[in-house]
C-alpha cells in the first residue's frame, strides 16, 4: 500500500472520531441553512421578474444576481446577499410596476431572503443550528410582513408609479431618515466582525 | 454600564442595502420600490435599537459518568443578557472535532438575563485526569444583526475513574493468610471443609462433637469423637502498575513526536482498567489487595480489604501517570510475604520483567499482565514497520524468558477473564489452593 493510501486511511479513521455532542436538541445542519439562503436568494430575481427583461441590461442583471448568490453561498458573512434587493429594485425602476400579486410575492421573498441571509451569516457548513432559532426568527417576522403586505396593497391601490402629493417633501424626509439611520448603524458596526473564536 | 453589542457585517449590509433601495424609491417617486427597501430597513433599525448590552457567560457543569461505554454527561449553562435570541457555541476537546452550534435562548423581555441549559455528551476511552470540554460562546441579538464579544474559553476538567470488567475465577497466591476469608486453607480451624474425625482432647469445642460417629465407634460413650475442619483464609494480592510508559496502538506515536489519537486507549488506560478489574474481583472475594507503582518511588498502598480499599485503589489508579524520567530501581519493591503479585506492564523494556523475575525468585506467585493495546501496523511505512517489528520481537523474547522463570503471562487484549480462569483452574489440579509448587 502506498503512503498516500495509508494517509487517506488514517484520515478516514480520524473522521469517525466524535467529539463533544449535544443531547436532546433538534438541529439542522448549517449547510441546509446556507442552501435555503441560496434558494431564497435565487427566488428574489425570479419574483422581481428578471425573466421578462431583455437585452444587455438583462444579461448584466442576471450576471450580478448570480455573483451575489455565489457570494451568499461562499461568503455569507459579508452581507452581500442583501444587495439582491437592490437588483430587484432596479428591475422595478427599469421595467415598470408589477402586478399586485407579484409585488406581494416580492415583499415576502425579499423578507425571507434577508432573514435567511442573516442566519446563514452566523453559521458554517458544519454548524448545528437548533430548529428553534429559525422558527423564532419567523415568529418575530410575521407581524412586520403583514404590515408590509398591507402597505403594498395601499401602494398598489394608489398606483405604484403615480407621484404622491407633496413628493418633494417625501423625498427630503426619506433622505433625512436614511442618513439618520446610517448614522445610527455605521458607528455600531465593526470593520472586523469578530467571529466566535 | 456595559457597551451595547456591535452590529454584524451582514446586518450592516442589509441596512445599507435597504437604505439605498428606499432612497432610490423616494427619488424616483416609486412607492413600491421604497416599500421594498423600507421593509429590511425598518426591521434592521428596530432590531438595532433593541440590541442587548452585557456579556455572555458560558459554563460547563461537573460531568457524570453514565455508563461503561465511557460517556460523560455534563450540563452546558449559557447566561446572556435579556434580548439575546441565540448563542453561537463552540465546544471542543483536545484532539477531537469541535462542536459548532447555534442555540436558541428563551424569548424574555426585560433588563435581567436569560439562561439556557443544554446537556453535553462526551465519549472517552481514556481514564485519569482529562478535559471534559472547553467552551466559547457569542451572543446574537434580535434579528441576528448584532453580536456580543466572544466569551470564554471556559474549560472543565474531571478525573475519570477506571471501570472494572467482570472477571470469573482468579488465581490465588502461593500461601494464604489468616483464619478468616473465603478460601479453604490447609490449616486446621473452622469454617472450611471436613478435615478429619478424631478423638476429643483438650482444646476441642464441645459443639464439635460428632454424636453419630461417637455412637457408632464408642457405644458406651467411653470416648468422644469430634469433627475437625480446615480453616478459611484470605489471599494477599499486590497489584504493581508500570506507569513509566504510556503508548497507544499506533507505533508512530511511541517516540512522542506526534500525539496519540484521542479515541485510542493507551497502555496506561488498559493497565488502569485491568488493575481495577482484578482489584474489584479480589476484594469482592474477601481478599486483601494493595497497589504499588513501578514508575515512582513512594510508599505503596498496603493490602487491605473492603469497599474503602477498592475506592482508594481505583482513585490511585486514576491518578497514575508517567512522571518525568523514571529512576532505575536498584532493588525491586518489597512486597508482603506470600502475596500474589500481578504486574501490569507493556514489557517494552527490561525493568518490569526483571522485577517480576526477582519476585518470582523469592517465592511469590507472579502473574504478568501484558497491557499493550492491539497495535495498528497496517498503515506503517517500511522503516517504521521494521522498527516496530524489532521492538515487538524483543518484547516477545522478554515475555518468553518470564514464562521460563515460571511467571504466568496473561494478555489483557484477548480474553483476560478466560486466561485468569485458566490460571485459577490450574491451582485446583494441585492438592488444594494455595499450596506452593
Amino acid at each position: 500500500m502506498s503512503d498516500v493510501l495509508r494517509a487517506l486511511q488514517a484520515a478516514r479513521d480520524e473522521d469517525r472520531v466524535r467529539g463533544v455532542e449535544l443531547e436532546g436538541v433538534r438541529t439542522l445542519p448549517g449547510s441546509a441553512v446556507r442552501a435555503a439562503a441560496v434558494v431564497l436568494g435565487l427566488l428574489v430575481p425570479v419574483a422581481a421578474g428578471f425573466a421578462t427583461m431583455r437585452g444587455s441590461v438583462a444579461a448584466l442583471a442576471d450576471g450580478l444576481a448570480v455573483l451575489l448568490v455565489v457570494l451568499l453561498l461562499v461568503r455569507p458573512r459579508t452581507g452581500w446577499g442583501a444587495w439582491l434587493m437592490v437588483l430587484a429594485a432596479v428591475r422595478l425602476l427599469v421595467g415598470g410596476a408589477v402586478p399586485a400579486w407579484q409585488l406581494a410575492c416580492l415583499l415576502l421573498v425579499v423578507h425571507l431572503a434577508v432573514l435567511a441571509a442573516l442566519l446563514a451569516a452566523r453559521v458554517g457548513p458544519g454548524t448545528r443550528v437548533e430548529v428553534a432559532v429559525p422558527v423564532a426568527a419567523l415568529r418575530r417576522a410575521w407581524r412586520l410582513q403583514v404590515g408590509a403586505q398591507a402597505a403594498g396593497l395601499v401602494v398598489w391601490l394608489v398606483g405604484p408609479e403615480r407621484p404622491l402629493p407633496g413628493a418633494e417633501v417625501w423625498r427630503v424626509l426619506a433622505l433625512v431618515g436614511v442618513v439618520v439611520l446610517l448614522l445610527v448603524v455605521l458607528p455600531a458596526a465593526r470593520r472586523v466582525d469578530r467571529d466566535r473564536w | 454600564m456595559a457597551d451595547r453589542w456591535h452590529v454584524t457585517t451582514a446586518g450592516t449590509g442589509t441596512v445599507l442595502a435597504g437604505a439605498v433601495v428606499l432612497a432610490l424609491g423616494a427619488f424616483a417617486g416609486r412607492g413600491d420600490v421604497a416599500l421594498l427597501g423600507a421593509l429590511p430597513l425598518v426591521a434592521g433599525a428596530w432590531d438595532l435599537l433593541r440590541r442587548p448590552a452585557g456579556e455572555v457567560r458560558p459554563a460547563v457543569g461537573p460531568p457524570e459518568r453514565s455508563d461503561d461505554e465511557g460517556a460523560l454527561r455534563a450540563e452546558l449553562r449559557l447566561e446572556a443578557p435579556a434580548g439575546t435570541v441565540a448563542v453561537a457555541v463552540g465546544a471542543y476537546r483536545a484532539g477531537l472535532p469541535a462542536l459548532d452550534a447555534l442555540l436558541a435562548l428563551p424569548d424574555e423581555a426585560g433588563s435581567g438575563s436569560v439562561e439556557r441549559r443544554v446537556p453535553l455528551v462526551v465519549r472517552t476511552v481514556r481514564t485519569g485526569p482529562q478535559e471534559v470540554a472547553t467552551v466559547e460562546a457569542q451572543g446574537l441579538g434580535p434579528g441576528l444583526v448584532s453580536a456580543s464579544e466572544p466569551a470564554g474559553p471556559v474549560r472543565r476538567d474531571t478525573l475519570v475513574l477506571p471501570s472494572a470488567a467482570p472477571l470469573r475465577q482468579l488465581p490465588l497466591p502461593a500461601r494464604l493468610r489468616g483464619l478468616t476469608g473465603t478460601h479453604a486453607s490447609r490449616r486446621p480451624g473452622e469454617g472450611g471443609d471436613l478435615r478429619d474425625v478424631h478423638q476429643f482432647h483438650a482444646g476441642d469445642r464441645l459443639r464439635r462433637i460428632d454424636w453419630r460417629v461417637t455412637a457408632r465407634r464408642s457405644p458406651g460413650l467411653d470416648e468422644l469423637y469430634v469433627r475437625g475442619e480446615h480453616a478459611l483464609a484470605e489471599a494477599a494480592v499486590m497489584l504493581v502498575v508500570d506507569s513509566r510508559d504510556e503508548v497507544g496502538p499506533d507505533p508512530r506515536t511511541w517516540a512522542g513526536s506526534r500525539p496519540t489519537r484521542a479515541d485510542d486507549p493507551t497502555s496506561l488506560d488498559v493497565a488502569r482498567r485491568a488493575a481495577a478489574s482484578v482489584a474489584r474481583a479480589f476484594i469482592a472475594g474477601g481478599d486483601r489487595v494493595g497497589l504499588d507503582d513501578l514508575g515512582v518511588v513512594r510508599r505503596p498502598l498496603s493490602p487491605g480489604g473492603g469497599r474503602g480499599q477498592l475506592d482508594r485503589i481505583t482513585h490511585a489508579l486514576a491518578l497514575t501517570k508517567p512522571e518525568g524520567w523514571s529512576r532505575h530501581r536498584v532493588r525491586s519493591p518489597r512486597l508482603p510475604s506470600g502475596a500474589l503479585v500481578v504486574v501490569f506492564s507493556t514489557f517494552l523494556d527490561d525493568e518490569p520483567a526483571e522485577a517480576a523475575a526477582a519476585w518470582r525468585r523469592v517465592g511469590h506467585r507472579v502473574v504478568a499482565v501484558d497491557v499493550l493495546p492491539r497495535l495498528r501496523t497496517a498503515h506503517l511505512s517500511g522503516r517504521a514497520a521494521t522498527a516496530a517489528r524489532l521492538v515487538l520481537v524483543d518484547r516477545e523474547d522478554r515475555l518468553a524468558d518470564l514464562r521460563d522463570l515460571d511467571v504466568e503471562v496473561v494478555t489483557w487484549r484477548d480474553d483476560p477473564a478466560l486466561a485468569l480462569a485458566v490460571l485459577a483452574r490450574s491451582d485446583r489440579r494441585r492438592p488444594g489452593a494455595g499450596v506452593p509448587r
